[in-house]
């Protein structure tokens, strides 16, 4: 089990997994556990010889029962694919599989935030190449989800709804827009080239969306993707963070939306968290956001 | 702090469950841990070459030692 403690200059929770030590690191191509198990193969973790979409408890976990979840999400069986060569119906399927697993994970009275994620390449410390994302379902309510909640009070209502009225009316940094979704910089964006998807209506959770709002989420991230692939001509790496309503047992607060935290910015180099980031908490931008916002538009629109 | 209503219970056995337009089997793998397979009810565009749902939907977990 892995074990918590305070840290009380900080404020916040650490946990400790130490068997994560051992996890399974950049295997060759011949036995990636994510594969499916073929006929005389090596067993993989996924005993079919086909799938969609597979959720499967963490070997390693960071958190687990009964002091919360870890989980493996499979977008799918080809090895060699990544989100943004996938159909918009496995994405829309995604869709489903994190709301099953936010509501079956937040029911549980272990867990007090559902947080779905993906870390897409090496440089963000992705250890296993085949297309997945994962889960943790925190026993605590953690400290990202607890400053939204306090933005909610600093701001006197819903902060994503409040900042998403100010971006549409700014416009500057404005990516796209569907049915649903609406897709842009933040203006205060912590990355060089961070940009939110934000559930246009209030939603607090995945729950509470429309079928069609699903496939609209579903078709913002997908044409995202394409528009950061293209933005460099290179698949981007980025952690994908996907914040809802905390599911611990207290009203209010949470909207969906999806934060993307790419961590290029230029083709070639790393914005690295370094002294002024680690030590004392504060971003040190080398992209405008509005310049940011421009470059991702017009790689978006080209990868349409 | 309400508390909060029970899990809902797991089915076992890899019986299949219906979850908007998913079919969902819950397994087990050998040591215990939760395998859920998802697959989309509706047949796959004809867009969607990545689909192998059908062979999913097919698999048996006795088959392949789940």
């Amino acid at each position: 089990l892995s074990e918590l403690r305070f840290n009380e200059l900080r404020g916040e929770e650490v946990a400790y997994a130490i068997h994560r030590q051992d996890r399974t690191f950049l295997p060759d191509r011949a036995h990636c556990p994510l594969d499916p198990t073929h006929p005389g193969g090596p067993q993989t973790e996924i005993p079919l010889e086909a799938f969609e979409i597979v959720v499967f408890d963490n070997r390693f976990p960071a958190f687990e029962a009964p002091a919360g979840a870890a989980e493996v999400v499979v977008y799918t069986d080809d090895h060699e694919a990544s989100i943004a060569t996938l159909p918009i119906g496995r994405i829309e399927a995604l869709m489903w599989v994190w709301r099953h697993r936010y509501e079956e994970l937040g029911s549980r009275p272990d867990v007090e935030c559902v947080y779905i994620f993906e870390n897409r390449g090496v440089e963000v410390g992705v250890t296993l190449h085949h297309p997945h994302g994962q889960i943790y379902g925190y026993p605590f309510l953690p400290p990202v989800a607890a400053l939204e909640l306090a933005a909610d009070e600093r701001l006197g209502g819903c902060a994503p709804c409040l900042l998403l009225e100010r971006e549409r009316a700014d416009g500057r940094r404005m990516l796209f827009e569907n049915e649903a979704v609406s897709a842009f910089v933040p203006e205060a964006a912590r990355w060089p080239y961070e940009a939110h998807l934000v559930m246009r209506p209030h939603r607090r959770s995945l729950l509470e969306c429309e079928p069609g709002e699903l496939r609209g989420l579903a078709e913002a991230l997908l044409r995202l993707v394409h528009g950061y692939d293209a933005l460099f001509e290179r698949p981007m790496p980025y952690v994908m963070a996907v914040h809802q309503a905390p599911t611990a047992s207290s009203p209010g607060g949470g909207h969906l939306h999806i934060e993307f935290y790419p961590p290029l910015r230029t083709a070639e180099k790393l914005k690295y968290l370094a002294g002024s980031e680690q030590g004392e908490g504060t971003f040190i931008g080398d992209v405008l956001p509005e310049e940011a916002a421009a470059a991702l538009r017009e790689a978006v629109d080209r990868a349409r | 702090m309400e508390p909060k209503p029970a899990p809902a219970a797991e089915s076992g056995g890899g019986e299949v469950e219906r979850y908007g337009p998913l079919d969902l089997r819950r397994l087990r793998k050998d040591d215990g841990r939760r395998l859920i397979v998802y697959s989309r009810v509706a047949p796959a565009s004809p867009g969607d070459a990545s689909s192998p749902g059908g062979a999913a939907a097919g698999a048996s977990p006795e088959e392949h030692g789940a």
